[in-house]
């Protein structure tokens, strides 16, 4: 798939830049609020995409807006790439394989942790150090809350989920009581 | 014989009523006679043959009639007693046709009896397996129902009845897992 090459290249070209900086999280942080900042706004989704105005003018805008948010150098510089050769459709879709790809690189990787009600720091800190030594890598953890879950809680790894939920543990059980018919 | 004597005699009876006995009478009575004789002679010699030809005839026509009415009547007894017997034998046929019929019809009554016993085997078999098998299913959903609504209960009692310190002990006990 044409889209989905074009999403790996240029998330593995802005990957391998930023992740020789020291600030390669915090450009990352940049680029995801400017990303979701202007694929959220519809009007200027319409004027990056409109195919009568000139990519010239198109980029000179690009350019104009991430000075004025002063944007990092390397941020102004991807944006106004994928404008410049009218790749603005991709954007939405670079978020994602741009952070794993980051990840990796800097030996990081994402926990996805669903509990039933908000953790305190403390809680937050043993789950971020017990992530670490199951997984041996840097762990950012991001939470989400979500009282469906009853109780425990669901960690996804990558492709890996670790479900301790009562929501599941139910379910299973209703399976293996069915199961039995 | 006897009755040309009384012929002759009654010849005479004018001459003897008259009373007078003309000359020449008895010549003439004579001679008449004998004409008379002859004449008759001439006559059943002319006549006998046919005569007695045609009742012969006739006797022989009759005695063929009476045995052809014989024969008839002997032919119609012999075809009254051929329909009488053929009438038995009939009889004896239709009741032997009769009783083949009703042994085919037993038989066919008893043919049809058990293809129809078969199906209702077959019909009786078909039935009591989806009886069978509507029985499980409906004992399956039903204990799908109930275990449905159990572990929705179970759910509802947990959500309701579950304090914050459990919600935190169930974490803590899966970071417990984690950490091993």
């Amino acid at each position: 798939m044409a889209g989905r090459e074009a999403i790996n290249q240029y998330a593995r070209a802005f990957v391998s830049i930023i992740s020789k900086r020291e600030d390669a999280l915090t450009i990352f942080s940049e680029f995801r609020d400017v990303a979701n900042g202007l694929t959220e706004n519809t009007a200027v989704v319409h004027y990056f995409l409109n195919p009568s105005i000139l990519t010239r003018d198109k980029v000179k805008m690009m350019d104009k807006l991430l000075i004025d948010v002063g944007a990092d150098g390397i941020v102004r510089r991807l944006m106004t790439t994928l404008v410049k050769n009218n790749r603005f459709n991709i954007l939405k879709f670079l978020l994602e394989p741009t952070r794993h790809m980051l990840y990796e690189e800097l030996g990081m990787v994402e926990v996805k942790l669903t509990v039933p009600v908000a953790l305190s720091k403390g809680m937050e800190a043993r789950f971020q150090a017990a992530f670490e030594k199951r997984t041996g890598k840097q762990v950012v953890l991001s939470t989400q809350v979500d009282s469906g879950v009853i109780g425990g809680a669901v960690a996804r790894i990558g492709s890996l989920l670790i479900d301790g939920s009562l929501k599941t543990n139910l379910v299973k059980m209703r399976e293996k009581l069915t199961g039995e018919i | 014989m006897k009755k040309l004597v009384v012929f002759a005699f009654l010849m005479t009876i004018p001459v003897f009523a008259s009373g007078h006995v003309p000359e020449g009478y008895w010549f003439e009575l004579m001679a008449k006679s004998v004409n008379a004789v002859v004449f008759f002679g001439f006559l059943f010699w002319l006549l006998k043959k046919p005569v007695v030809n045609a009742l012969s005839s006739q006797r022989e026509n009759l005695s063929l009639q009476l045995e052809d009415a014989e024969r008839k009547e002997k032919e119609a007894a012999a075809r009254l007693d051929q329909i009488e017997k053929r009438m038995s034998g009939l009889k004896a046929e239709v009741e032997e046709v009769l009783k083949k019929t009703d042994e085919a019809a037993n038989r066919e009554k008893q043919r049809i009896l058990e293809q129809a016993k078969l199906e209702a085997d077959k019909v009786r078999s078909i039935a009591e397996r989806e009886i069978e098998i509507r029985f499980r299913t409906a004992r399956n959903e039903l204990r799908k129902y109930m275990t449905d609504l159990a572990v929705e209960k179970a759910e509802a009692i947990l959500l309701d009845k579950m304090e914050p310190k459990d919600v935190e002990n169930t974490m803590m006990q899966y970071l417990s897992e984690l950490e091993v």
